[in-house]
């Protein structure tokens, strides 16, 4: 008996070593991977979008505004020893808000200028159509945000504490008429083979 | 039938039918034990392969290496993007070196162990490669240089503060952030997004390094040069071959750090045929890797070695007993499937070291910034022994356009070649004679 139990213990060990195979699956961006770490994870972004997007729209600059303001998205500045693409935070932002508040802002797309441009060139030069031409909006706020990073790491052990911080500012008087932030830490270690 | 034929030597029948089924469950375990042995000592400890063809200028076979070990060694996977990584910024495949860093990185950071529980009681080398303290700095360090030669100094940022992280946070705290090439390529991002505090106090960071391996070496003459701004030339120089492992101590338990012998000491940098400067050490990687002190990996070794012997000696015993002419038949022969057994576990027990490393890292990096007048220039690199040029080891990039106020950054190989950048140029350094 003993014998026997013995034997599936290890074929379950070596079942153990050989489920390597691959795998995929779909999993909520909401909820933490396997895969562990102290980074900025899905959740994070979410959290920091949801929350920036809830108090933006709230924000007296935007929802008592006389006129529907014109908001132009600056890259998120990154100081953290996370290796990131902050565009995960600007297009999330831009995007709930326009959900959410579409009717109350309207957002720039200076990150396609060129495009834009080239295309009023063609139609002015008559080589595409035109509806009608119309002014380049400027902007009355730039939209941006910080990243900044408190790390600490020894003996396979490590800590991570992240800030975010966005702000609403004046494209006249560089003015912050809006800021909130949002932190997180995370503490975690490797397996003791990594330490 | 089969499972009582073998065991019907004497005894009662009764007393037969029960030694032959408990024989024929000890040799289902001895099967099972060795089927588990097959798949943990099956993955091999070994040095990475490919690395013999990339010293000698085997590129295509190299990179065919690396590529089908990716693939077939999914515990390697990160190693071999470092090594895949090392050869295309070699051969100025600057993209190409980013996408392979980017992909070792993130394994190399993640948390999650494959094989870790295998590693426990097999070969140490089942364990996903995550590499030591010192390559993860310099796989940050590298992915920071490709990000920095691109421009991308939103992403070299974080880079090289990973890169000062994995250093750091590697142990002995005397030897914490000690690397002096990582505090001056995040003091020159900073200073390219027009941060100058931050600059500022990371070039301070490259000064104050306590790192023995670069005494001598004139950090703060470096730093001053690095700072100023109206410098517009960045040569970074590998040389030599960078460390590796090997095994030492009983059952080959403990990885330790070798380093290779090797002619380069420095290199002239020449504009136009004219000498402007030579380079000076900013890392010594060799050092980096061997100094890292006793990891935990270390300890648990030592137990497994101590562990081995046990069994290995207890099962010995246990063959003694079997020859024991004195003992009942039924005590022998229990003395006998306790001693293959326990040769089983101990053969299960692997105690030996992990050695794979990165070993197309150079052994030491250099770094000239200088001024270069606006236009096009030939720049030439020349290595130098101990007193002598060394032959066949020149490099040269021919119509190079040098811009007031726009960095052009070199990074070179020895023997190798390289890749030079400036925004929107990328090219190859051509080093004939080899």
């Amino acid at each position: 008996m003993r014998s026997s139990l013995a034997v599936v213990m290890i074929a379950m060990l070596a079942g153990v070593f050989l489920c390597g195979c691959t795998q995929s699956a779909y999993v909520n961006p909401d909820e933490p991977d396997a895969l562990g770490g102290t980074g900025i994870d899905s959740q994070d972004v979410r959290s920091v979008v949801q929350e920036m997007a809830r108090d933006l729209v709230g924000a007296d600059c935007i929802a008592n505004a006389e006129h529907r303001p014109v908001i132009a998205v600056l890259p998120v500045r990154n100081d953290t020893a996370f290796r990131i693409d902050t565009d995960l935070f600007t297009r999330q932002l831009r995007n709930m808000l326009i959900k959410h508040a579409g009717s109350k802002v309207t957002f720039l797309a200076r990150d396609r200028m060129a495009a834009v441009q080239y295309e009023r060139e063609a139609k002015r030069g008559g080589e595409v159509s035109s509806s009608g031409e119309k002014q380049v909006f400027g902007a009355d706020y730039f939209l941006t945000g910080t990243l900044l990073g408190l790390h600490k790491s020894a003996k396979g052990k490590r800590s991570d504490y992240v800030y975010y911080s966005f702000e609403l500012i004046d494209a006249e008087s560089s003015a912050v008429i809006w800021a909130n932030d949002y932190d997180v830490k995370k503490v975690g270690k490797r397996g003791v083979l990594y330490r | 039938m089969s499972r009582c034929g073998p065991a019907r030597v004497g005894g009662s029948p009764s007393s037969t039918g029960v030694d032959g089924s408990r024989a024929g469950r000890a040799l289902s375990v001895i099967a099972a034990l060795l089927v588990v042995v097959l798949f943990i000592a099956g993955c091999a400890a070994s040095r990475p392969e490919g690395v013999k063809e990339y010293y000698a200028g085997e590129y295509q076979a190299a990179r065919d290496i690396y590529t089908e070990k990716m693939d077939t060694q999914p515990n390697s996977a990160a190693l071999y993007a470092l090594l895949l990584g090392t050869l295309e910024l070699t051969s100025a495949n600057v993209y190409e070196a980013r996408e392979c860093f980017i992909e070792a990185t993130g394994i190399m950071d993640s948390f999650a162990a494959k094989g870790e529980a295998g590693a426990v009681v097999g070969q140490e080398a089942s364990k996903e490669y995550k590499g030591d303290p010192y390559e993860r700095m310099m796989a940050h360090w590298y992915l920071g240089l490709v990000d920095y030669m691109l421009g991308d100094y939103d992403k070299a940022i974080p880079d090289f503060k990973a890169a000062a992280l994995a250093d750091g946070g590697s142990g002995e705290e005397r030897y914490q952030s000690d690397a002096a090439s990582v505090f001056l390529m995040l003091a020159k991002s900073y200073q390219a997004i027009g941060a100058s505090d931050k600059a500022a106090y990371e070039f301070q960071g490259a000064v104050a390094v306590e790192n023995p391996s670069l005494a001598g070496v004139p950090l703060a003459e470096i730093v001053c040069e690095a700072s100023d701004p109206s410098n517009n030339l960045l040569v970074l120089v590998g040389l030599g071959r960078g460390p590796f492992k090997y095994r030492s101590g009983e059952h080959g338990r403990l990885a330790k750090i070798g380093r290779h012998d090797y002619p380069e000491r420095t290199a002239w940098v020449y504009i136009d045929g004219h000498r402007i400067g030579r380079t000076q050490t900013i890392e010594d990687i060799y050092f980096q890797a061997s100094t890292r002190g006793g990891r935990a990996m270390d300890a648990i070794l030592a137990g497994k070695a101590v562990f081995k012997d046990l069994t290995a000696a207890a099962a010995a015993e246990a063959f003694d007993d079997a020859w024991d002419s004195s003992k009942s038949q039924e005590k022998r022969r229990e003395a006998l499937v306790g001693g293959i057994l326990l040769t089983g576990v101990s053969t299960l027990i692997s105690a030996e070291a992990d050695i794979r490393s990165w070993e197309t890292l150079p052994d030491r990096i250099q770094v000239l910034l200088a001024r270069v007048e606006p236009g096009e220039h030939t720049v030439g690199i020349r290595f130098f022994g101990d007193s002598a040029p060394l032959e066949g080891m020149n490099a040269s990039a021919s119509g190079v356009d040098f811009q007031a106020g726009r960095e052009t950054v070199f990074y070179v190989r020895a023997r190798r070649g390289g890749a030079w950048v400036s925004p929107l140029q990328c090219g190859a350094v051509e080093m004939p004679g080899e």
